[in-house]
C-alpha cells in the first residue's frame, strides 16, 4: 500500500473583513497598498463562538458530502491547530465523535502552524504505510483572529480563518510514491518571532498581560495577541524554502522542471513573488491563492491544492512541490502527486 | 544597483530624494514595508540575505552600506570554503 491524497475541501467562514475597510480603519494604508503589498483582498473571520473545530468539522462534512468516502470508514484523524478548543480533550476526539467516525479510530492533535499540512501528510503516510491505518482524516484548521488585537494592522491585515478537510487513503503501490520524499527543518531560536505569549502554563493570561499597548508602526496589542516579526520571519524565509527546495530536489531525484506545480504556504503575495523569482519559476507553474482569504496557517496549502485542482491547474498525475514554513520557526517540504482516479477507485 | 538606489526603490522615492548623509530615523517612508522591500531587493540583487537584526540597528545610510558590505564578504567566504 503506498499513501495517497484523494480528496480536499476547505470552509471559510462567513464574516469577510475587506481590504476597503481596513482601509477605513487604518488611513495611512490605503487598499491599493494593502492589496499591493499583501495580494489579499478579503479574509474569513470566525464568529465569537465558533471555533476551529466547528471550521473543521464544515469542511470535513463538505468532504463526506461530496462522496469522496463516509465517515464511518474513517480509521484515523489527525487535527492540526493553534487554536484548539479546549486545553483538553483533543480536539480531534470531540470532532471523531461530532463527525460520526467509529470510536474503533485513532484522533490526535498536533500543534504546527505553517508547516502543519506537510507535517500531517508524513505522518498519513506513515500511519497508511505501515499498516495502522487505511484512511487518514487529516484537518488542518485556524482561527488566528482570536488572538490578533483589532489595532494591529501588521497581522490584521495578513490573517484569515479557515479549515482544510484532506483525505490520504492506501491504494496499490506501484508507479512510485504519490507523497514524499520529506525535508523537515526546525530552528526554535526564531519561537519569539511569532508568538502568543500568555495562556500557557509559562505564562498564563491576567488582567496585567491583557493591557494594549502601542507599538511599532503605531501597531497595538498586549502580550495575550498574535505577535509577528515581519523582517526577522522574513529573513527566516528567504534562509530556509530555497534551501528546502534544493534538499526536496536532491532527495526525490528530481530536476526542478520535472515539478509540474509548486504549491508553498500562501503566507502574502509579497513573500510568494520574491521566492518564485528567487527559484526562477515561471507564475505559471507557481500557486499564489489568498486573494480570497489571506494567510490561512496551516490550510493555506490545501485551499491552493484545491483551488488549483478546481481551476484545471493541478492535474491527474501531475507533481507539486509542497513546502510550509512559519511560525517555531518550523519547516517542512515534500511532493505530491494527483493520483488518478481510477487509482483511487482501487 | 548601489545601496542608494535599493533604498529609494524600497521606499518608492526618487533616487535624487536621497543624498546619502541622512539618518534612516528622519525618512519618514522608512517603515516595516520598506524594510522588507529593502532585504528583497538586497537578496535579488546581491545574492545575500540581510540579517534583520543588523538591518534594524543601522541608523545611516553609511552603516547600511557596511552591513551590505560586510554579508557580501562572510557570503564570499562561506563559497570559497566550500569550493
Amino acid at each position: 500500500m503506498k499513501a495517497s491524497i484523494s480528496a480536499i475541501e476547505y470552509y471559510l467562514p462567513g464574516n469577510v473583513l475587506s481590504s476597503a475597510h481596513l482601509a477605513a480603519e487604518f488611513p495611512d494604508w490605503p487598499v491599493e497598498k494593502i492589496e499591493s503589498k499583501t495580494g489579499i483582498r478579503e479574509r474569513h473571520i470566525a464568529g465569537a463562538h465558533e471555533c476551529s473545530s466547528d471550521l473543521g468539522f464544515i469542511a470535513a462534512r463538505k468532504l463526506f458530502d461530496s462522496g469522496a468516502c463516509n465517515p464511518d470508514v474513517i480509521d484515523y484523524v489527525l487535527f492540526c491547530t493553534q487554536s484548539p478548543d479546549y486545553f483538553l480533550p483533543s480536539t480531534a476526539c470531540l470532532l471523531q465523535d461530532r463527525l460520526g467516525i467509529p470510536t474503533s479510530a485513532g484522533a490526535l492533535d498536533f500543534n504546527l502552524g505553517c508547516s502543519g499540512f506537510v507535517y500531517g501528510l508524513s505522518l498519513a503516510q506513515g500511519l497508511i504505510e505501515t499498516g495502522q491505518s487505511k484512511r487518514v482524516l487529516l484537518i488542518t484548521a485556524e482561527t488566528y483572529s482570536k488572538f490578533i488585537h483589532p489595532s494591529d494592522k501588521s497581522v490584521r491585515t495578513i490573517f484569515g480563518d479557515a479549515a482544510a478537510a484532506t483525505l490520504i487513503e492506501g491504494v496499490e503501490a506501484g508507479g512510485g510514491p504519490d507523497i514524499g520524499p520529506f525535508v523537515f527543518g526546525t530552528d526554535g531560536s526564531g519561537g519569539n518571532n511569532l508568538i502568543v505569549a500568555t495562556g500557557g502554563m509559562r505564562s498564563p493570561r491576567s488582567s496585567k498581560t491583557a493591557i494594549a499597548v502601542e507599538a511599532e508602526s503605531g501597531n497595538w496589542r498586549s502580550q495575550d495577541n498574535l505577535y509577528m516579526d515581519g523582517p526577522k520571519i522574513f529573513e527566516f524565509t528567504l534562509r530556509v524554502v530555497p534551501e528546502c527546495v534544493t534538499e526536496l530536489l536532491s532527495r526525490s531525484g528530481k530536476r526542478i522542471d520535472e515539478i509540474d506545480r509548486f504549491i508553498f504556504h500562501q503566507a502574502n503575495e509579497f513573500m510568494l513573488d520574491h521566492l518564485r523569482k528567487k527559484l526562477c519559476l515561471a507564475p505559471e507553474r507557481f500557486s499564489v491563492a489568498l486573494r480570497d482569504c489571506g494567510n490561512t496557517v496551516s490550510a493555506s496549502i490545501p485551499i491552493a491544492m484545491k483551488d488549483d485542482r478546481d481551476a484545471g491547474r493541478f492535474l491527474e498525475s501531475d507533481l507539486a512541490m509542497l513546502v510550509g514554513f512559519g511560525v517555531g520557526y518550523s519547516w517542512a517540504g515534500t511532493l505530491v502527486r494527483w493520483p488518478r482516479s481510477r487509482d483511487v477507485a482501487s | 544597483m548601489d545601496t542608494r538606489e535599493m533604498l529609494s526603490q524600497a521606499m518608492e522615492l526618487p533616487r535624487s530624494k536621497l543624498i546619502g548623509k541622512e539618518k534612516l530615523a528622519e525618512l519618514e517612508r522608512w517603515d516595516s514595508l520598506a524594510l522588507l522591500n529593502f532585504m528583497a531587493l538586497v537578496d535579488a540583487n546581491c545574492q545575500i540575505t540581510l540579517s534583520a537584526d543588523g538591518l534594524l540597528k543601522c541608523e545611516s545610510i553609511a552603516e547600511v552600506e557596511k552591513l551590505i558590505t560586510e554579508a557580501r564578504s562572510r557570503s564570499d567566504e562561506s563559497v570559497h570554503q566550500r569550493d
